[in-house]
């Protein structure tokens, strides 16, 4: 009982913030596979670090231009990084 | 880059979500404050008189976004070196303009004492600013653009 409220209350604290997001690993993966930092990516796409970060974790959910400038900076494309599925979750 | 600096300054979007919902809370606080001010002075209880009780309560105010938006990370935004100190230099300019204007005009409208001593006041208040606003700035600024990956 107790598990479930405390699952409860941490997803409805995700939504306050801003919508349940679980963490960007293919973001993670594919900048380090460029072997960029998450300071190189944030001023090629003219966001603050903090921003970049809190993406990769999942704290904030970009709009569809930020998540175009970040594939373009990665030379990936937006299902690589930001599509979910069941395969690719 | 994204073409979001014309309308937000140098914020990009995440600092200017944070921005929003601080400042509306901000607003609240400042607008249930006035209010329970209002009612505590109807009902007999007055910690101060009204314009000083008014000018506390949005300094208070103030202080509490500021402190917010500096924790959140969202004081100071994304900017190329060449536009960084010509922008901040003109936004300390500002800010010292308009704390120095605000105080004239409150005590030319006699709020305080005369015995106050004017001109030591102005000086430690100008100074007061300026120093905060490059502590926060500063803060601001490292809070956004280092650390680890």
């Amino acid at each position: 009982m107790y598990n479930i409220l405390d699952t409860m209350s941490k997803q409805y604290y995700s939504i306050l913030r801003g919508g349940y997001v679980s963490k960007n690993l293919r973001l993670k993966s594919a900048r380090a596979a460029k072997d960029m930092s998450q300071k190189e990516v944030a001023e090629a796409v003219g966001v603050t670090r903090q921003t970049v970060n809190a993406i990769e974790n999942g704290d904030y959910n970009p709009s569809v231009w930020l998540c175009i400038a970040i594939c373009k900076a990665l030379n990936k494309t937006l299902d690589q990084i930001f599509w979910e599925d069941d395969d690719n979750a | 880059m994204l073409n979001t600096r014309n309308r937000n300054g140098n914020l990009d979007e995440m600092q200017v979500q944070f921005r929003n919902k601080i400042g509306n809370q901000c607003f609240f606080m400042l607008f249930y404050s006035l209010f329970l001010g209002l009612f505590l002075k109807d009902h007999g209880v007055q910690w101060a008189d009204s314009p000083i009780s008014v000018l506390i309560i949005m300094m208070l105010s103030m202080g509490y976004y500021l402190i917010r938006i500096v924790s959140a990370g969202a004081y100071v935004g994304t900017l190329t070196h060449s536009k960084k100190n010509t922008n901040f230099m003109v936004g300390l300019l500002a800010t010292m303009v308009i704390t120095i204007g605000s105080l004239l005009i409150i005590f030319r409208t006699n709020i305080f004492k005369e015995s106050f001593n004017i001109s030591y006041s102005l000086v430690s208040i100008f100074f007061f600013v300026f120093i905060m606003v490059i502590v926060f700035s500063k803060i601001s600024r490292r809070k956004n653009n280092q650390g680890n990956d």
